[in-house]
């Protein structure tokens, strides 16, 4: 089945629609909450838990927003996002994880050295700015109060930079080959 | 096109980096508006793509699938939400308030009804028209973290504080002087105010026994 074929599927709200999506972007979305979350059992809650939750809302996906893996990919995402942040907050460490915690640079956590290279690539084109404001966001997961917090700069310009630096993005990252995550 | 809609917040989503209040908003105003849906779509490739070259591949354990299987056959798909007119909506809510109080005679249960019906309101709100957002400004070190939805058409104002017993309320700040808007109140963690008419508003404050705990100015 296609992925145009699924998304009609899900989009009509056909029975199984739910299963084959899961069964065509399984490795996806479990590597993404697995990789976000760092433990077998809570990534296997978080991609359990989102599916469910926007297979019960039937106005969640729409064909404009693209397409229904990378739908689903970003929803399980942020799902387990919120998850880490909510643990977090949990046992009070929050801000510890947030301002102290010493941190591994990055690069040291992409096995691949072509992909390290392609990654370092893209963000090397951004202002120093951005790239430091993208980077605490997408690697570190914080939310854009921590972010504002720990480089001391006002929300609203991180919001903006986050914003600016990720559309930049869009431009120079190289398409996604065939077969990857 | 991005200045006319929710502006940079689509890009916020896509990151991750809102809270579960503002990521619900955006999915409610994404649900009803094709141009917000296809600048998310975008942001969300950009996302996915970075996650191709960082996150390693794995192989999901066999029994996840059993299990997504066997939830998705006991979940009934909600029915989408038609497009509210929210003057109509408040009126049928205030009088269906009114007739709630009548019946129970209760404080507590009215308060309740008044919230849903209030959060309610909030979402369509959100659902149907564009808004911008901000954190408000602390003033005192231990005033609870609170934000506020500003819409643009019509000016509605929801304000979040993030503590279910803020023991504030919130005051509207006018070119004129200022009003009192109300009390948050009460939503599982959080506690709520829907203001559905503040067009004069430029900025609001949480005060506490008139005291400031934090502010923020209208974007």
């Amino acid at each position: 089945m296609t992925d145009d074929e699924l998304a009609a599927n899900f989009v009509a709200r056909r029975p199984e629609a739910l299963e084959e999506a899961y069964r065509a972007y399984a490795p996806v979305l479990y590597s993404v909450a697995r990789h976000v979350l760092g433990s077998d059992a809570d990534a296997q809650d978080c991609v359990h838990d989102a599916l469910l939750r926007i297979w019960g809302r039937t106005d969640a996906y729409r064909p404009e927003r693209g397409s229904l893996r990378t739908f689903l990919s970003v929803c399980v995402r942020n799902e387990a996002i919120g998850r880490k942040r909510e643990a977090a907050r949990h046992f009070h460490i929050e801000q510890r994880m947030a301002l102290a915690e010493p941190e591994q640079p990055y690069e040291l956590e992409i096995a691949d050295p072509v992909d390290r290279t392609r990654l370092r690539n893209a963000l090397a084109t951004l202002p120093d700015e951005q790239r430091q404001a993208l980077e605490l966001a997408y690697f570190r997961y914080l939310s854009h109060t921590q972010i504002s917090e720990k480089l001391g700069v006002p929300l609203g310009t991180i919001k903006s930079r986050l914003a600016m630096g990720l559309r930049k993005l869009q431009n120079t990252l190289p398409a996604q080959p065939a077969g990857t995550l | 096109m991005k200045d006319q809609h929710m502006g940079d917040i689509v890009e916020l989503y896509a990151l991750g980096v809102l809270d579960r209040d503002e990521a619900r908003g955006v999915e409610m105003h994404v649900a009803t508006c094709a141009d917000c849906a296809r600048l998310l779509g975008e942001a969300e490739r950009t996302v996915t793509s970075l996650d191709a070259l960082t996150v390693p591949r794995l192989e999901p354990p066999p029994e996840l699938a059993a299990r997504i299987a066997a939830s998705s056959r006991v979940v009934t798909p909600l029915r989408p939400r038609r497009p509210v007119n929210v003057a109509r909506w408040g009126a049928l809510a205030a009088s269906l308030l009114v007739a709630a109080v009548g019946v129970t005679g209760t404080r507590e249960i009215a308060n309740d009804r008044a919230t849903i019906a209030s959060d309610d309101r909030a979402f369509s709100a959100i659902a149907v028209s564009h808004f911008l957002h901000t954190t408000l400004t602390k003033t005192v070190a231990d005033a609870p973290t609170a934000k506020v939805l500003w819409g643009k058409t019509p000016h509605w104002l929801y304000v979040i504080v993030d503590s279910p017993a803020c023991d504030c309320n919130v005051v509207g700040i006018t070119a004129t002087g200022e009003r009192d808007l109300g009390t948050p109140a009460v939503r599982d963690n959080t506690s709520t105010l829907f203001v559905p008419d503040a067009p004069d508003v430029t900025r609001i404050e949480l005060r506490r026994d008139g005291k400031t705990l934090s502010g923020a100015q209208h974007p």
